[in-house]
């Protein structure tokens, strides 16, 4: 188990930083009186980023009525929280973009499950009216980056991993633990502090399966609430599927009562086909 | 051809493929009549719409097993399939190892869809409900119902 650690850790080390350019836009969009021109010119200095934000503000939900072609027009429509959710967005893309075989995924999966619980994590945000919106959907996006490291030794002891599962009772991460030594949750909680991202975004990481820590603040609680409906909706499902526990305290730690789960569900769901449908067919 | 959650497809004498994406809690049921050759596969979501503490606008009666059963029925008689005849298979519908009441809607959605096909004197030829793990159904050409779930064999009816 320490040789698979250490070679968790140096597949860590080969991750590439989270981009310079898309930090120095949070920093600025912590300012409500931004300039956006010069928002823009930060972004544009990045083409993928520039790029994929453009296409991902087109195939949204928020019903545009004309083809944005640029990040001062879109920057004109979109409020402060919106840009955030776009440019967290833009960038994970460039992470979860490859089959985690490990995880059963195609690179489609993969990144339609990122999205669909950056999506349920804006409108249970919304609903609830969270304190900290910004940090909710960047967790909520970046949840699983995790995977992409472990992806490799999950493949090699899937067998092993859901035999714990079947047969011991464990939890999908329980049993990551128990044959690697680690689980996703920790190893993408391990990149996000290496990446400098705030300490609020790492715990709900960290949290997001682990029963009795995804309770512990509101932020958390809304990551794996968010994880869970898209999980239970099938979206981007890996081999772990549901084979995880959510504890009773989950709804009131979160702010929502049980019989407006299902609206969520309902809701989230037309918002994400939205989503979806609008980026295969650009 | 991929049927969205919520939806539904029905083909006479079909050319192509139907098959579900990954299900979660949600159920794929498929409907096959092999003598008149019609294959149909209903995605659901949720068990019944009065569920919904208000209405929600744009949400298709296929959404629900309680309000989609008796459409997705009715289209596969519209092109030729006899209900006495049909063989008819589920999957789906995961559910968590452990998770309160609310959040089993895998549970809840089989119960409901063992209900609504007895009331209407229906019976399934084959399921595969409520593990916790991915599984996917799809219909082909023939006739033949496949389900698969992740790390299980597939199996077919």
């Amino acid at each position: 188990m320490v040789k698979v650690l250490e070679y968790v850790f140096e597949e860590l080390n080969s991750v590439p930083n989270f981009p310079e350019t898309a930090f120095r836009a949070l920093r600025m969009l912590e300012d409500e009186n931004i300039n956006f021109n010069d928002l823009a010119k930060v972004i544009r200095y990045d083409a993928t980023i520039t790029a994929n934000f453009l296409k991902l503000v087109n195939s949204a939900y928020i019903g545009l009525r004309r083809k944005v072609e640029s990040l001062t027009q879109a920057f004109a429509l979109l409020g402060l929280n919106q840009i955030r959710f776009f440019l967290i967005a833009a960038c994970a893309g460039q992470y979860l973009n490859r089959p985690l075989r490990g995880y059963d995924l195609s690179p489609y999966e993969v990144w339609l499950h990122s999205l669909g619980c950056g999506v349920f994590a804006e409108l249970i945000s919304e609903k609830i009216k969270a304190e900290h919106q910004d940090h909710i959907f960047t967790a909520a996006l970046l949840h699983d980056i995790g995977k992409i490291v472990l992806d490799l030794f999950v493949g090699g002891e899937l067998e092993v991993i859901r035999e714990l599962v079947e047969e011991e009772g464990l939890s999908f991460m329980e049993a990551e633990i128990m044959v690697l030594g680690t689980d996703h949750a920790v190893v993408g909680a391990e990149l996000l502090r290496r990446w400098g991202f705030p300490q609020e975004i790492i715990f709900a990481v960290r949290a997001h399966h682990d029963e009795d820590w995804m309770v512990q603040n509101q932020t958390s609680a809304v990551v794996a609430l968010a994880n869970t409906l898209v999980n239970l909706l099938g979206i981007g499902m890996g081999a772990d599927g549901l084979s995880y526990r959510i504890p009773p305290a989950l709804l009131k730690t979160v702010g929502l009562k049980d019989k407006e789960l299902f609206d969520v569900i309902t809701v989230g769901f037309q918002r994400y086909q939205n989503l979806k449908e609008n980026l295969l067919h650009k | 051809m991929i049927v969205e959650k919520g939806r539904y497809i029905v083909l006479k004498d079909p050319q192509e493929t139907l098959e579900s994406e990954s299900l979660g809690s949600c159920i794929g049921l498929a409907g096959v009549d092999e003598e008149t050759q019609v294959i149909g596969l209903w995605v659901f979501v949720l068990p019944a719409a009065k569920i919904l503490s208000r209405p929600c606008n744009g949400v298709p009666p296929a959404f629900f097993a309680a309000e989609g059963l008796d459409e997705f029925l009715s289209s596969l008689e519209e092109a030729g399939a006899r209900r006495d005849q049909l063989k008819l298979v589920a999957a789906g519908g995961a559910r968590f190892l452990e998770a309160p009441t609310v959040f089993d809607l895998g549970g809840l959605n089989a119960s409901m869809l063992r209900k609504l096909l007895k009331d209407r004197g229906l019976n399934l030829s084959g399921e595969k409900l409520g593990r916790p793990f991915p599984a996917k159904i799809w219909v082909e050409p023939s006739g033949k119902v496949l389900v698969k779930i992740t790390g299980v064999e597939e199996e077919s009816w």
